[in-house]
């Protein structure tokens, strides 16, 4: 009997090893990586993004907006956003639509059968969105509004924080192969800490599908046009660190990714977000945005 | 598809418990069942938040049926959420027999296909359970089997997917547990006063990797060894667990292997009790799936060890697992002084002292964000939840029975309410006086009524609650009750939360009819919470065993 024990320990011990897959780092993988553009990496060195003729660097506040396709009091908040970031805040103001959450998954009914979900944004929702409920703001992580009465003020108070950095994005595409090379540098204003990242995002604008509006006697419309949805994190939810090292006034640094844009995408819409954050606080210090061509 | 697979199975089951009876013209005596229904009729009441619900009724309800018949069992329950009472989760939308069941069993062994609840060990691997009014079903759609080849040595293995609203989990869970009971074992044990009981236990998720920016394991494996040692009064529980990487979306995607040790003792003898627990967790959360949210589709079983307080001022600031790391233990004492003492009285009196703390880990990433370091003892400076209380139980005359009751409390309400470690609300501090006394005027006639005070300066301020609660035995309970939060620090907050409820029991049917406010926060169950929205409104319920 004593041998029976024995054999059932160790067919259990043998289960748990021969079943277990330990990743080891790295853990991120760079979407649909391939090689670099290296007349594009070229191009982008030839200019100093910085330098005195450079165009002066201008405070963008990050807004993510954590909505849903069958939330249907989004599109009036989402109306709010776009209204911010094309009037009010223009040039000042990135928006990101972020799907995320119950109201986000798709169903078989026939209109809400696409799935906006993403990893990074499945992420973001459960980590900022401490209501789990939409419509819901980030700004800049650092100040959040359930519902879109607290954004204006939320988004103007964000602007009087002086950028600690600056962002330069220098993007090339090749049509024929769906090559997206997109350079990004990063210039430090003041000194930083040695938790600085940077997170860079493909968003697409202008994608048509149906959405849930409340107001609407038909709630459901089929030609809705969502705006900035959040498709890929480039480098992961959270980035990349840019050093290990406590960073001082003046550091720079540039970092480039390569990929291939996916089919289902439409290039003439789609952009690249970069954002560097302190990663044990969230708070982002500054944002850029451009379209991949 | 489903749906009518699942018409012809009930219709089936129907006919498989009704035509032997048919047949032979005898009663269904190897058919039991219960039923339950909750209904909620809600209104907007913007004074305590609580939002206009477009169904304006709510329900729960489920009727559950077994069949035995020797050494066969079958089973099934049909659930209709129609639409999912306020606070669960809206996929519970829809009805249709969510569990079916056809279980074989002998002494030695036991075969079940369909839907099972099962749990291994202490559960810091695997519990698959259901809990009617959090929400939780997360039984294991499969094939279980146990199996005890002699006294003293029980298996279990198990393969399926976990229920999923009405679908089930997009993941694959193998496992199986190893329970030896050295006393029914050995011969040379039988007689011995210490009894001691030896487990492990092994589960494996498979989910296919489909994140374009993560490595992700595919393959998850949790361990967990126990020991159960008993010895006179003295009994000793201790279960270590240990979780391969698992990054998943509520432990923010970290490649730490997960572990958990879980200590209780306590010890027992004529008028004492002491009772120690302590528990380090560390990433042990494991579930299913990897985009999941608040209780779904949990594997691990970690309920929160903290002293579980019944009262309602308690359940504001109620302490909830921190899944991804905390460090903690609690200590009770009780002591009944003899009857018939100066201090006893002529019944005796019980004094329960019970003393509870948890804090965070202190933890420093070293690959950021996906791996952390973190010492064992975590960082006490990181307070989760602190309770310091005492109860005294007297009974006075055979009429009269008074419970008093003085709880300390500090609760990290960003940590416990928001997952946030960012500071919103902050800890907030507070003092809890109870007093409940119970009146029998005669055997049928009982009258129990609670004054609970809580005082705080944080938060929303200070509560004052007014409960009374007449019994007719056996049939009736009439309970009204006022929660007040005079001292809410926005004056048109301070609102009074009143409820009243009638029940009426017949045999084993229940039937509650109630209106009232209910303040939002966490319901608990066993050391398990789900948020509780307010609402406002009527409610009904009926629950029947047959």
């Amino acid at each position: 009997m004593k041998n029976f024990s024995r054999l059932s320990n160790l067919i259990l011990l043998a289960f748990f090893f021969a079943s277990c897959d330990i990743i080891e780092p790295p853990f991120v993988e760079t979407i649909n990586q391939i090689p670099a553009d290296e007349q594009c990496l070229e191009d982008a060195k030839a200019t100093d993004p910085f330098g005195p003729s450079s165009p002066a660097i201008t405070r963008k506040v990050l807004f993510e907006e954590m909505t849903g396709h069958k939330c249907g009091n989004c599109p009036a908040a989402s109306e709010t956003a776009v209204s911010l970031t094309e009037g009010k805040y223009a040039g000042q103001m990135i928006l990101v639509g972020v799907h995320a959450g119950p109201l986000s998954l798709p169903d078989g009914s026939g209109k809400y059968e696409t799935d906006y979900r993403t990893s990074a944004g499945n992420e973001l929702y459960s980590e900022l969105n401490a209501f789990d409920a939409v419509p819901f703001g980030a700004i800049d992580r650092a100040s959040f509004g359930l519902g879109a009465s607290t954004w204006d003020t939320k988004i103007s108070q964000r602007l009087q924080v002086p950028p600690k950095v600056g962002l330069r994005i220098f993007n090339c595409y090749d049509a024929d192969s769906a090559a997206v090379t997109t350079v990004i540098d990063v210039k430090f204003l003041e000194a930083g800490t040695n938790q600085e990242y940077l997170a860079v995002y493909l968003v697409e604008d202008e994608v048509i599908d149906y959405q849930k509006d409340y107001r609407l006697a038909d709630s459901d419309i089929p030609d809705y046009h969502h705006h900035n949805v959040l498709r890929e994190a480039i480098n992961g939810t959270w980035g990349v660190p840019l050093t290990t090292e406590t960073v001082n006034k003046d550091d720079r640094f540039t970092v480039s990714y390569s990929f291939k844009l996916s089919d289902d995408y439409d290039p003439a819409h789609c952009r690249v977000v970069a954002f560097v954050h302190q990663f044990d606080t969230y708070e982002i210090h500054n944002a850029e945005i451009a379209e991949i061509q | 598809m489903l749906k009518s697979l699942h018409y012809y199975l009930f219709t089936g089951f129907i006919l498989l418990f009704l035509y032997p009876a048919a047949a032979q013209q005898t009663p269904l005596k190897n058919i039991s069942g219960s039923f339950q229904t909750d209904v909620q009729l809600l209104f907007p009441d913007s004074l305590i938040g609580a939002e206009a619900v477009d169904e304006k009724v709510l329900s729960n309800s489920y009727l559950q049926l077994s069949y035995q018949q020797g050494n066969f069992s079958a089973g099934l329950r049909y659930e209709a959420y129609l639409n999912p009472l306020l606070g669960f989760d809206r996929r519970y939308e829809g009805q249709g027999i969510a569990n079916r069941f056809a279980s074989y069993n002998t002494d030695r062994l036991e075969l079940t296909v369909g839907n099972f609840y099962e749990q291994f060990g202490f559960g810091n691997v695997f519990r698959a359970y259901q809990e009617w009014s959090l929400g939780i079903d997360n039984s294991v759609d499969g094939v279980r089997m146990r199996f005890k080849p002699v006294d003293g040595l029980a298996i279990k293995g198990i393969l399926g997917r976990q229920r999923k609203f009405w679908e089930t989990s997009e993941s694959l869970l193998r496992g199986g547990d190893l329970e030896v009971n050295l006393n029914e074992l050995l011969p040379s044990w039988e007689e011995k006063t210490t009894q001691i009981t030896l487990g492990s236990s092994f589960l494996n998720k498979f989910q296919a990797d489909d994140d374009i920016n993560l490595i992700l394991p595919e393959n998850v494996s949790a361990f967990a060894g126990r020991a159960s040692i008993v010895h006179q009064g003295f009994n000793l529980d201790a279960e270590y667990a240990y979780k391969i990487n698992d990054p998943f979306q509520l432990n923010k995607f970290v490649y730490n292997p997960g572990q958990s040790i879980y200590l209780n003792m306590g010890y027992v003898q004529k008028g004492l009790g002491i009772l120690v627990s302590a528990r380090r967790m560390d990433n042990m959360d494991f579930r299913s799936e990897r985009s999941v949210s608040l209780q779904e589709l949990t594997l691990s079983f970690l309920p929160a060890i903290s002293r579980l307080h019944t009262y309602r001022m308690t359940t504001l600031y109620t302490y909830a697992t921190q899944f991804n790391g905390e460090v903690g233990g609690q200590a009770t004492l009780i002591y009944t002084i003899p009857r018939k003492t100066k201090l006893g009285g002529k019944y005796g009196t019980r004094i329960q002292l019970n003393y509870s703390r948890f804090h965070g880990l202190d933890t420093t990433f070293t690959e950021a964000p996906f791996l952390y370091e973190s010492s064992f003892f975590g960082d006490p400076s990181l307070i989760y939840f602190e309770d310091a209380n005492i109860e005294i139980t007297k009974k006075w005359t055979r009429e009269l029975k008074t419970i008093v009751s003085y709880i300390y409390m500090r609760y990290n309400a960003d940590v416990v309410q928001l997952g946030t470690r960012s500071t919103n609300i902050g800890v907030v501090t507070t003092h809890l006086a109870i007093g409940e006394a119970q009146y029998k005027f005669n055997r049928k006639l009982t009258l129990r009524s609670e004054l609970q005070w809580l005082r705080t300066k944080q938060d929303m301020g200070s509560w004052a609650m007014a409960l009374a609660e007449l019994s007719v035995s056996p049939n009736w309970v009439i309970s009204v009750f006022d929660e007040y939060n005079y001292g809410n620090p926005e004056p048109d907050k301070r609102v009074h939360y009143y409820t009243a409820n009638i029940a009426y029991a017949f045999g084993p049917n229940r039937m509650t009819v109630g209106y009232g406010r209910q303040r939002s926060g966490l319901l608990c169950i066993g050391g398990i919470c789900r948020e509780v929205p307010a609402s406002n409104g009527f409610s009904f319920s009926l629950m029947s065993t047959f």
